[in-house]
């Protein structure tokens, strides 16, 4: 494109002239906690913050968690689902399954990505929370608990970040085509992978769920939520436009799934404040392999990814979706498995409070690396030649 | 900047010869808005909010308060059996 391809024409705001405007580079240093905003850069602590609510709850005004624990259909806790639905639709329904048909257009990319979260990920996640709970931290934690700390961690391993990646690839200038690609594809194989995933890991675990509770648990918080966000986005599209759509509806959603996050942490520790009391140490020692993981599935992603000359803008996405969990849905997966008592909740709260800092650290790490892989090829071929 | 690849090209003057460019709202479940570059063939609603541009005989409507990066976005076509769909390339945009 040469500048004289281009004419300014002015729709309503006076004349404007985009190649007047030298483009400018997204400042690298708007690339920080900056840009999550305040919920987002101390998320960690509004959920050390609700942990306390939820103890003082719990142990002051026992009422509350005794009377909405009597709120319950089929053994499914009215309150939580409703909270649970509050985190998961608003991710949902921002899935652009459309997208998908730009699957071939980073093979390397989509490659690395489903490797790593499906046949890589879960397994690892496995591994380490067996180690150190199990293992290493055995003289620390009572065998049964450790194993409800595991099963907590399965959960966590079994399924790809689904809404944060938007902001980490954002902060990594990743390319936003592949990131809505891959999104899309692994939410798709997240609907037929989370439950035999989830049964054959805590399975060799030695850890019983019937399968109809896990089932349950992946109708519940996947499919429902999933096939309503599907449903009402191409409604709302059709009836009221994409601009009323993402403008209006999706800023005003926007907040629910904190909010919703927060609340079902509140009621979630209302019920743990026994398990805290006794064993405050806990959360340091379910804490270690979840970081470890994060970094070792960023690290394979990330190397892989550079091995494969796999351009950055593409690379750091890839990596970040696989270090990055869909805790909601492992909360809520712990919770109908488990039990809102249970350490298998716990050990998913403690994926939340680590997320955002871990994640913070790789989001730099990439961008320090951003020079270590080739160039996006659109950059090479789009230079402008007028 | 803005570059259009040829066969995106081809199936926007098919759809009527304009495209409306905007960043599509994501939501971060930690926290953050992440605005994801979208192409779609046609016109804007509220034409206020946007700029129109020509490039290679295309008429662009590019949403006002839109920075792009130091690369050009490019508008190229996705397809898959008989589908196809207009993707953006290039760095993100900051609302």
């Amino acid at each position: 494109m040469t500048s004289k391809d281009v004419q300014e024409r002015s729709t309503g705001r006076g004349p404007h002239n985009p190649l007047a405007d030298a483009p400018r580079a997204p400042d690298e240093q708007k690339a920080s906690a900056r840009e999550l905003g305040l919920f987002g850069r101390y998320l960690t602590l509004w959920v050390a913050l609700c942990i306390v609510a939820g103890v003082a709850i719990g142990q002051f005004l026992p009422a509350v968690p005794e009377t909405l624990a009597r709120f319950t259909y089929a053994q499914v806790s009215i309150p939580v689902a409703i909270l649970i639905w509050l985190m998961i639709y608003p991710m949902m329904v921002q899935i652009d399954f459309a997208s998908i048909i730009g699957v071939r257009r980073q093979p390397k990319g989509l490659t690395i990505t489903l490797v790593v979260n499906w046949l890589i990920k879960p397994f690892t996640m496995f591994l380490f929370a067996w180690l150190f709970l199990q293992v290493l931290f055995a003289p620390l934690i009572e065998a049964g608990l450790a194993r409800e700390y595991v099963a907590g961690a399965i959960l966590l391993g079994a399924a790809p970040c689904t809404a944060m990646v938007f902001v980490w690839s954002y902060l990594t200038r990743g390319d936003p085509a592949y990131t809505l690609v891959q999104v899309a594809i692994n939410d798709l194989i997240m609907l037929f992978a989370f439950a035999p995933i989830v049964i054959f890991l805590l399975g060799i675990s030695d850890i019983a769920v019937p399968y109809d509770t896990v089932l349950l648990s992946v109708v519940l918080y996947i499919v429902i939520p999933l096939v309503a966000g599907y449903l009402s986005r191409a409604w709302l599209i059709r009836t009221r436009g994409m601009d009323w759509f993402e403008n209006v509806f999706l800023k005003a959603l926007g907040p629910v799934t904190m909010i919703g996050l927060l609340l079902t942490l509140v009621l979630l520790f209302s019920f743990q404040g026994e398990v805290i009391l006794n064993n405050p140490l806990h959360i340091l020692l379910i804490a270690v392999p979840l970081i470890v993981q994060t970094f070792f599935i960023f690290a394979i992603a990330y190397g892989w990814a550079k091995a494969w000359k796999v351009q950055h803008d593409v690379a750091a996405p890839a990596a970040l979706i696989g270090a990055s969990n869909f805790f909601e849905l492992a909360v809520a997966a712990a919770i109908v498995l488990f039990g809102l008592n249970s350490g298998a909740a716990l050990a998913t709260v403690v994926g939340v409070l680590v997320e955002v800092p871990v994640m913070l650290m790789l989001v730099r790490f990439a961008n320090a690396t951003r020079g270590r892989f080739p160039p996006a090829a659109g950059t090479l071929a789009a230079q402008p030649n007028g | 900047m803005i570059r259009i690849q040829p066969d995106a090209r081809e199936h926007i003057q098919r759809n009527g010869g304009t495209v409306t460019l905007r960043g599509s709202r994501r939501h971060g479940c930690c926290g953050g808005t992440a605005f994801v570059p979208v192409a779609e063939p046609g016109r804007p609603n509220e034409l206020e909010d946007y700029r129109s541009i020509e490039v290679d005989g295309i008429t662009v409507f590019l949403q006002r308060d839109v920075e792009t990066g130091s690369e050009p976005l490019v508008i190229g076509l996705d397809e898959l059996w008989r589908l196809k769909r207009l993707r953006v390339e290039g760095t993100a945009i900051w609302m």
